[in-house]
C-alpha cells in the first residue's frame, strides 16, 4: 500500500480526477444519508415510548425517552444463553463452511481434476430446488440432529452460492505461483493450505462474511427443529418470540378478556419492538466487517509470492 | 432460446481413455478426491435425498399418512396453477419484477463497488462501504414500512416534487399499479447495493495494482481506467453471477411484494410466491406448493443450461 | 507469509475451542433435562404445545396459579407457543408423528385429528371429569365431530349472557370533540353518521394544520375484512363472517353480491365524491392506520375494537380526552335492530386436546389436571383471582375490585407472574355469569366497568344518558349457530378456495367501485357482480348452513 500511496502523490491530479472526486464524495455522502436513515430512525423509535410511536411521526431523535423497550428485550434470563448459542453458531458455521467450501472449491477449480465437471454441476443444481420442508425436517430427524447444536451447521455446510464465487476468484489466481510450487514438490493440500488461502484474502472475507450473516439471522430453523430445547435457542429466535408477543401485551389479540380498561404504561407494542430487535439484532453482525474490510483494500501484491 | 441444448453431463474420461488410465489418474489426483468426496456425499444426503418430497406435487398430500396411503392425483396442481385466470398475469409480474430487479442490482452494485474503489481517502472509503451495507440488516417489515411512509402521500417524496411544482396533487404511488415494479426495484436496489457491491469490491481488490500504475504512466484518464482495468477485472466474477440470477429468473421475492402489494396495484405486485403462499401455505395445501416449486425448477435450469453455453459460444466461459 | 500462517492457525484453535465449548455445553444440557423428566413420582412434567397464540415460554408452576395447581394435582406444564406460521409447524409434527402431550393446533387442529394425532375424550371425561362434563354439559355434542368423538375440548363454554360494558366489537366510532362541538348528536343509521362527519369536516377543513380526513378503512393484508364485514352488520347481522343467517330458515347466505353490499360501496363511492372517504384508505398499512387513529384529524371509522387496541391506549393515556372515540350502533334505516354485539356462542374448535402416543396413565392425569380447571372454584380463580387480593366480596356476595385492583391486575407484570395471562384463556373455561350472578370476566361486571371510567368517559356517558358505553347497543338475539365462521372448512374443498378467492376479488375490485366516478359506479359493480357469480358460492353456502343447522338442532341458549 504504502509504495503505491508514494507513487501517487509524484503524479499530478488532473482537473478531470478534481471534478471526478469531488463529485464521487458528494455522492457518496448523499448516498449515505439515505442508507443512514433508517437505522437512526429505528434507534430513535426503539428508545421513544411505546404507546407514544402509535401516534408515528418519529424521525432522528425520540420524543418521549425511555429504556423500557430494550429493557422488554433484555429482560428474559434465556437472552444471554441464546447470544451464547447464536455467536457459537456463527462462529463455528463460518469456520467449518469456510474450510469446507475452500476446500471443494479449489478441487474444483483444478482443470486437471477428472470430476472437475462432475462435482461442478451437482453443487450448481442444488441451488435451484429444494425437497421442501416436511422431507427436509424428517430427513433432520432421521439423522438425529434435531435437539442438537449441530442442525445448525450440518445443513448449510456448503452454499454452492459461495462454492462457485470461491471458485471463479481460484481460477484467477495466475498459473505460475502453483507452477513453482509444482517444481517444489508441493501437493495439493499444501499448495491449498500455503498458496490458495494465503492469496485468496479478499474472497474469503467476502464468504466468511456472507456465512456469518446467514448463521447470525437464520431463526427458521431454530423454529423448526430446537423450538423446544431451550438451551439452543438463538437471539434471532428470541427476538422473534418477543415480537409475536408483543402484539398480545399491547392488546391487540385476547384483550377481550383482559382487564381492557386504561392498560399499563409498561406495554410494548410490534412496531417499538421491531425497531428495538432491528438494532439489537443487528448492530453485533455489522460490526464485523469493518474488521475484514482490510482484506479488501490491500490488494493482491504477488511480487511478495513470486 | 435454446432449449434443445442438452444438459452438458460430463462425458467420463473411463468412456474415452479407458478404465486403467482413468483409475490411475484417480490415484494421482487422490487428494483432491479427498477434498470433495466427503462434500459430495453430504451434498447427496442434505440436499438430493430430500427431493423425494417432490412425489408430493403428484398427491392430495397428507402429513399424517404414510408414503404408500398418500392419494396419487396426477397434474392436478399442476392444472390448478397453469389453469387459473390469473396465472399469466401472475407470471408476467414474476417475469418483470425479476429481470428489473436483477439488471438493476448489476448495474448498480457494480457501479457502486467502481465509485467505492475510486475513494482515496481510506477512511472514508471504509465509512461508506460499512453505511452502505446497512440497509441489507433492516428486516422487509421495517424496510416496507419505511418505503410505505416515504412514498404516502404526506411523505417526504410527495412533499420535495411539490414544492419543486413538478406535481400540483400527492400522487399516491403504491395505488398506482403502474408504478409497482418500479417501486419494487428502486426498493430492492437500496436495501441491498451495499451488500452487492461487497463481491466486485473483493474482485477489484484481486486486481495487481501494477496494471493501475502501467495506464497511469500511459496517461490513461481516471474513466479509461475504470473501463480497461477495472471492470475487465471483475469481468469473470460478473459473468458467473449473472448465469446464476438468470438461473433465478422466477425468483422475485416474496416479501417486499406481500408487504408492499395492495387492492390497487395487485394486477402488478402479485407474483408466483405470493400465489403460492395464498392458496398453498395459508391452506394447509403442500402439494401446490411443491408443484410450484417444481415448475420453478425446470424453469431455472432452461435458463441457466441456456445462458451457460451462451456464455461459453460467446467465448467467455461458463459456470460448469 | 509468516503473518498469514499464523491467522489461519489462530483460526483452527478458535474453531477447536469453540467445538470443545459447544459440546461441553450440551453434555451439560443433556443431563440436566434427563433429570426431571423421569423423576420421582410426585410431580409429573408435560409438554404443551400453543399455538393459539405467542406468550412467554414458561414453565406453569413459575406462576402463582400454576404452582397451586401443581400442589393440587402433581402435574405442570412446560408450555411452547407459536412463534412462526402454524401450518408448517404443525406439519412437521404430523409428519413425524411426534408431539407434545397437550396440544392446541389452532387452524390445524382438522389435520392433527385426520392424522389421528389427538386421542378421544369421550370415554376419560365420562370415567374421570365429572366438573368438566357439567361446565360443557350442553356443548359435549357440539364438540363430537363426525365419528362421535371429542378431540378437544375449547374455552368459553356459554354460560347465561353477560352484556360487556365496553365495546369489544365492532362499531361506529367518532372522534369525541367532533360529538362535543356539534353537541353530542346520536346517529342511528349510515346517512346520518356520515351527514356527521361532512358536517364537521366542511366546517373544520384541518386539524392543527393538518387536511382532515372524514372517513378512512383498514383494509391491510389480512385485516381487510373491517371493510367487507359492514354490510352484514348495517343489515342488522353479527358477525357471522361472510354470511348472514335467516333467524327462520337458518340458511347461510353469501352477502358480497347482494344488494346490501352494493348499498354499502355506493355510500361510500358517494362518501369518496364529496371528499371525505381517506384516499390512503388501501395503501397504508396496519401502523399508519392506527397512526392516523391517533393523530386527531381523522373524524370517523369503522372497526372491531381489538383491532385498534394500540391505539385506543395510546389514546386514553394522552391528557386530551376528547381525542379518544365512541362508538355507534349504526344500522342501514331505521327499523333495523342492530347486532353489533356478540350473541352467546360456542366454538367447538380449535381447542386443547392430548395426543396419541400419551400413555394412558398421562392420559388420565392430565385430564384431572384439566377437570380440575373445571371446578367453579378455580374458575373463579382464572378470572378473578383471590378474594381480598385480586377482587373484594360485597356484603350481598357481588363481586367488584377496588381501584389499586384494578390497577395491579391490569399490569403485564402481575397478571404474568400470577398467571392470568396463561390460565385466564384457552383452558377449559365458561363464559357469561356464575351461578351467584357474578360475571364470569371482571371487565364486564358493571360494578368493575363503572370504576374504570375517568373523568372523560363521564362526560360523555352523562350527555348521552347511559350508565355504559354498550347501553347504545342492543342485546343480541339469541343466534344459537352463533359463530357461523367457525364452521370447520375441509382442506382442498371448493368452500376452501371460495374463501380465498372471493378475499382476492373484494382487495382488488373494492377500491376501483369505491374510488370509481360516480356515474361509473353501476357498471363497475355489475362487472364486480358478474365475477363474483363464478365463484363457487353454493358449495361455500352449503357447507356454512350445514354446519349452522347442526349447531341449532343441538343447543339452545334461550
Amino acid at each position: 500500500m504504502k509504495k503505491v500511496k508514494k507513487r501517487k502523490r509524484s503524479y499530478m491530479r488532473t482537473r478531470e480526477d478534481v471534478i471526478f472526486d469531488t463529485s464521487n464524495i458528494i455522492f457518496m455522502i448523499l448516498l449515505c444519508v439515505v442508507m443512514l436513515y433508517p437505522f437512526l430512525n429505528q434507534i430513535a423509535i426503539s428508545l421513544n415510548s411505546a404507546t407514544d410511536s402509535v401516534k408515528g411521526g418519529i424521525y432522528l431523535w425520540p420524543r418521549e425517552f425511555t429504556w423500557h423497550n430494550y429493557q422488554h428485550v433484555f429482560d428474559k434470563a434465556s437472552v444471554l444463553q441464546a447470544i451464547l448459542i447464536s455467536v457459537l453458531r456463527t462462529v463455528i458455521g463460518t469456520g467449518f463452511g469456510l474450510l469446507c467450501t475452500a476446500m471443494v472449491a479449489y478441487a474444483i477449480a483444478q482443470e486437471k481434476f477428472v470430476f472437475k465437471k462432475t462435482v461442478t454441476i451437482i453443487f450448481i443444481m442444488t441451488m435451484y430446488f429444494n425437497g421442501g420442508l416436511i422431507p427436509t425436517f424428517l430427513l433432520m430427524r432421521d439423522l438425529e440432529l434435531i435437539g442438537t447444536f449441530w442442525v445448525y451447521i450440518m445443513p448449510t455446510l456448503i452454499s454452492a452460492f459461495n462454492l462457485i464465487i470461491m471458485r471463479s476468484f481460484i481460477e484467477g489466481l495466475p498459473r505460475s505461483i502453483f507452477e513453482q510450487a509444482e517444481i517444489d514438490g508441493a501437493g495439493d493440500f499444501r499448495k491449498f493450505f500455503q498458496i490458495v488461502l494465503p492469496l485468496s484474502l479478499p474472497v474469503i472475507a467476502t464468504v466468511a462474511l456472507f456465512l456469518a450473516v446467514f448463521q447470525w439471522n437464520q431463526w427458521f430453523d431454530v423454529f423448526l427443529y430446537n423450538s423446544s430445547n431451550e438451551h439452543l435457542t438463538t437471539l434471532q429466535y428470541e427476538l422473534m418470540k418477543i415480537l409475536s408477543n408483543s402484539a398480545t401485551s399491547s392488546g391487540d389479540a385476547n384483550s377481550a378478556f383482559a382487564n381492557s380498561g386504561g392498560g399499563s404504561a409498561a406495554v410494548v407494542t410490534p412496531k417499538s419492538i421491531q425497531a428495538t430487535m432491528t438494532i439489537v439484532a443487528s448492530l453485533p453482525i455489522i460490526c464485523v466487517y469493518p474488521f475484514l474490510q482490510k482484506y479488501f483494500v490491500k490488494g493482491m501484491t504477488l511480487g511478495a509470492v513470486k | 432460446m435454446q432449449t434443445q441444448t442438452p444438459i452438458n453431463t460430463p462425458t467420463s474420461p473411463k468412456q474415452t481413455k479407458g478404465i486403467k488410465p482413468f483409475l490411475k489418474k484417480c490415484k494421482e489426483q487422490r487428494a483432491l478426491l479427498w477434498m470433495t468426496v466427503p462434500f459430495v456425499i453430504w451434498v447427496f444426503i442434505f440436499k438430493y435425498l430430500p427431493v423425494w418430497g417432490w412425489t408430493m406435487a403428484f398427491q392430495d398430500y397428507k402429513p399424517a399418512r404414510a408414503f404408500t396411503e398418500q392419494e396419487w392425483v396426477g397434474f392436478k396442481h399442476f392444472l390448478f396453477l397453469f389453469t387459473d385466470d390469473r396465472f399469466l398475469g401472475v407470471l408476467r409480474n414474476t417475469l418483470a419484477q425479476s429481470v428489473i430487479n436483477m439488471v438493476l442490482g448489476f448495474v448498480t452494485a457494480i457501479g457502486m463497488a467502481v465509485l467505492i474503489n475510486e475513494l482515496t481517502n481510506i477512511k472514508f472509503k471504509r465509512v461508506v462501504q460499512t453505511i452502505s451495507y446497512l440497509p441489507h440488516f433492516l428486516s422487509w417489515v421495517v424496510a416496507a414500512a419505511l418505503v410505505s411512509s416515504v412514498l404516502s402521500i404526506d411523505g417526504i417524496i410527495n412533499e420535495v416534487l411539490m414544492g419543486l411544482n413538478i406535481i400540483d396533487e400527492e400522487i399516491l404511488w403504491l395505488g398506482i399499479g403502474e408504478y409497482f415494479w418500479g417501486i419494487l426495484g428502486a426498493a430492492e436496489t437500496w436495501k441491498n447495493v451495499g451488500w452487492n457491491a461487497i463481491i466486485y469490491l473483493a474482485a477489484i481488490s484481486m486486481i495487481d495494482q501494477e496494471q493501475y500504475e502501467a495506464a497511469k504512466i500511459d496517461g490513461a484518464s481516471r474513466i479509461q481506467r475504470i473501463i480497461h482495468i477495472t471492470i475487465p477485472g471483475m469481468k469473470s466474477v460478473i459473468i458467473v453471477l449473472l448465469i446464476m440470477n438468470i438461473g433465478y429468473i422466477l425468483e422475485s421475492g416474496f416479501e417486499p411484494q406481500y408487504l408492499l402489494g395492495n387492492g390497487q396495484n395487485v394486477q402488478y405486485s402479485e407474483n408466483i410466491d405470493v400465489f403460492v403462499i395464498k392458496y398453498g401455505i395459508a391452506m394447509f395445501n403442500f402439494s401446490l406448493a411443491t408443484a410450484a416449486g417444481m415448475f420453478k425448477t425446470v424453469i431455472s435450469f432452461i435458463f441457466l443450461v441456456a445462458a451457460n453455453s451462451l456464455s461459453k459460444k460467446m467465448g467467455q466461459g461458463g459456470l460448469y | 507469509m509468516l503473518k498469514k500462517k499464523h491467522l489461519f492457525l489462530a483460526l483452527i484453535m478458535m474453531l477447536l475451542l469453540a467445538v470443545a465449548a459447544c459440546s461441553n455445553n450440551e453434555a451439560g444440557n443433556e443431563s440436566d433435562s434427563t433429570d426431571d423428566s423421569e423423576g420421582t413420582e410426585e410431580v409429573v412434567t408435560y409438554k404443551f404445545f400453543d399455538a393459539s397464540g405467542p406468550a412467554t415460554d414458561i414453565n406453569t408452576n413459575e406462576t402463582t396459579l400454576g404452582k397451586r395447581f401443581e400442589e393440587e394435582t402433581g402435574v405442570n406444564f412446560d408450555i411452547e407457543h407459536i412463534v412462526g406460521d402454524v401450518n408448517q409447524k404443525i406439519g412437521t409434527m404430523i409428519a413425524s408423528g411426534e408431539y407434545p402431550e397437550l396440544l392446541n393446533a389452532e387452524q390445524s387442529t382438522d389435520a392433527v385429528i385426520d392424522a389421528g394425532g389427538f386421542v378421544p375424550l369421550n370415554d376419560l371425561i365420562e370415567n374421570h371429569a365429572p366438573n368438566l362434563k357439567e361446565m360443557y354439559g350442553p356443548y359435549l355434542d357440539l364438540m363430537k365431530r363426525d365419528d362421535g368423538n371429542i378431540y378437544v375440548i375449547s374455552s368459553g363454554a356459554p354460560h347465561g349472557y353477560a352484556k360487556p360494558a365496553n365495546l369489544n366489537q365492532g362499531g361506529w366510532w367518532i372522534k369525541r370533540s367532533v360529538l362535543k362541538e356539534l353537541g353530542y348528536p346520536q346517529p342511528e343509521t349510515l346517512d346520518e353518521y356520515f351527514d356527521i362527519i361532512e358536517e364537521y369536516t366542511t366546517a373544520n377543513p384541518t386539524i392543527d394544520g393538518a387536511d382532515t380526513i372524514g372517513f378512512s378503512a383498514l383494509t391491510y393484508d389480512w385485516r381487510f375484512f373491517a371493510l367487507s364485514n359492514q354490510p352484514m352488520h348495517l343489515a342488522g347481522f353479527p358477525n357471522d363472517g361472510g354470511i348472514t343467517v335467516d333467524m327462520e330458515s337458518q340458511v347461510a347466505t353469501v352477502y358480497g353480491d347482494k344488494e346490501m353490499t352494493q348499498r354499502w360501496l355506493e355510500k361510500l363511492n358517494q362518501v369518496n365524491d364529496m371528499g371525505l372517504f381517506d384516499r390512503e384508505a388501501f395503501t397504508q398499512n396496519y401502523d399508519e392506520y392506527l397512526a392516523k387513529i391517533t393523530s386527531g384529524r381523522l373524524v370517523g371509522f369503522f372497526d372491531y375494537r381489538w383491532q385498534v387496541g394500540q391505539a385506543m391506549n395510546t389514546l386514553a393515556e394522552d391528557e386530551n380526552f376528547y381525542n379518544d372515540y365512541m362508538a355507534f350502533p349504526i344500522v342501514f334505516e331505521e327499523g333495523i335492530k342492530d347486532q353489533y354485539l356478540d350473541p352467546v356462542g360456542f366454538t367447538a374448535s380449535p381447542g386443547i386436546g392430548i395426543t396419541s402416543g400419551t400413555s394412558e396413565e398421562d392420559q388420565i392425569k392430565i385430564i384431572k389436571f384439566l377437570d380440575h380447571i373445571a371446578k367453579i372454584e378455580t374458575q373463579k380463580m382464572i378470572t378473578w383471582g383471590d378474594p381480598g387480593e385480586t377482587y373484594e366480596v360485597s356484603e350481598d356476595g357481588r363481586y367488584t375490585r377496588t381501584q389499586e385492583q384494578i390497577d395491579l391486575t391490569s399490569s403485564t407484570e402481575f397478571r404474568d407472574e400470577f398467571g392470568f395471562t396463561y390460565f385466564e384463556w384457552g383452558w377449559p373455561r365458561m363464559r357469561g355469569v356464575f351461578d351467584d350472578g357474578n360475571a364470569v370476566e371482571p371487565p364486564k361486571q358493571p360494578e368493575v366497568a363503572n370504576l374504570m371510567y375517568d373523568e372523560g368517559d363521564r362526560e360523555f356517558l352523562d350527555a348521552y344518558g347511559i350508565q355504559t358505553f354498550t347501553e347504545l347497543f342492543s342485546e343480541p338475539d339469541p343466534r344459537p349457530w352463533f359463530p357461523a365462521w367457525d364452521t370447520p372448512i375441509e382442506t382442498g374443498s371448493e368452500a376452501q378456495l371460495y374463501e380465498q378467492r372471493v378475499n382476492d376479488l373484494m382487495v382488488r375490485e373494492y377500491p376501483e367501485m369505491i374510488f370509481a366516478d360516480p356515474s361509473e359506479f353501476d357498471s363497475a359493480w355489475e362487472e364486480y357482480k358478474t365475477e363474483f357469480s363464478e365463484l363457487p358460492v353454493e358449495a361455500y353456502e352449503e357447507v356454512i348452513t350445514e354446519s349452522v343447522k347442526r349447531k341449532a338442532s343441538l343447543v339452545n341458549y334461550e
